[in-house]
């Protein structure tokens, strides 16, 4: 009899151990908001628009480092940081750009390319972007 | 010694009847807790899936509107011909004409045709100081908004473009 009741407990509690453990898993996942792929996107997309304004503007083509660190920071919203490097066969800078801000390591980095064409089409460079959640 | 025997026969059943209570009070709590978190879990499924629906038509909406010309693609000169709404003339550098018209359409008739019968929206266009140039559209009364903003070139400046969808 005190044998079938413990392994009755033994039972019940390993079956509340289960339930309790597929709550908390499933909880953790519908809670888990970070990982939507469409707010990566979206990040993306602004990213894209930023380099596409600044390509616009002709900031990129001046290939003057501090110019297009000012304009990233303009044009940057408040919740999400970027980075520029940019390698090429223009002049300026030896053909090698890069802005300020650090990649960090403990968040999801976005990165895309874009190729810009200086204004006298002497030269061009490989605009590559970092951008990521503050 | 009868008494005795009763006396003891009626503790023993007392005992059984109050670990059956307990035991009763435990399963119902796990069964309400299992319940109400059921319940919690799903309704933030659901409104995690609206949400989701939402921010995918924006994104797709504000996509077509920067990168397009619409179809036709001077759909602005006429706008019953409308087919889809674009505003670009070329990527993500918007057309004056061509936002004008849109912000000269039927409220109704623009949410047709952006496929968004069952959202509100409002579009906003303002300069680098947040200051808004265009507005069109009603501001939200719906539970869900997302409100996503893009980077364009208006009238030879950057500009800002705000688009809220809402239900």
């Amino acid at each position: 009899m005190t044998r079938k009741a413990f392994i009755f407990s033994l039972e019940m509690a390993f079956a509340v151990f289960l339930v309790t453990t597929i709550m908390l898993v499933s909880g953790y996942y519908s809670t888990k908001q970070s990982d939507d792929p469409l707010i990566k996107l979206q990040i993306l997309r602004t990213a894209e628009d930023i380099i596409a304004i600044m390509d616009y503007n002709n900031t990129l083509t001046t290939f003057n480092p501090q110019a297009i660190q000012t304009q990233l920071e303009q044009l940057s919203p408040i919740s999400y940081q970027m980075k520029i490097t940019i390698n090429g066969t223009f002049t300026q800078n030896g053909g090698y750009i890069e802005t300020n801000q650090t990649l960090p390591n403990d968040r999801f980095i976005i990165a895309g390319n874009r190729v810009v064409v200086s204004q006298d089409a002497s030269g061009f460079g490989v605009v590559k972007y970092y951008i990521w959640l503050r | 010694m009868f008494n005795a025997k009763y006396k003891s026969k009626k503790t023993k059943a007392q005992i059984a009847v109050t670990d059956l209570f307990i035991a009763l009070f435990i399963f119902m709590v796990v069964i309400i807790s299992i319940f109400v978190a059921w319940n919690m879990y799903i309704n933030r499924l659901e409104q995690r899936i609206e949400y989701s629906n939402i921010l995918s038509n924006a994104v797709q909406i504000t996509d077509t509107l920067v990168k397009s010309p619409g179809k036709p693609v001077n759909w602005e000169l006429s706008n019953a011909t409308a087919e889809i709404i674009g505003l670009a003339s070329s990527d993500r550098n918007l057309s004056e004409r061509k936002v004008n018209a849109f912000t000269t359409l039927n409220y109704n008739t623009t949410k047709d045709l952006l496929n968004i019968k069952r959202y509100g929206f409002k579009f906003t266009l303002m300069n680098v100081n947040n200051s808004a140039l265009i507005e069109y559209g009603l501001n939200s009364t719906g539970n869900n908004t997302v409100s996503i903003r893009r980077i364009v070139w208006y009238g030879n400046s950057t500009a800002f473009m705000d688009f809220a969808l809402w239900r």
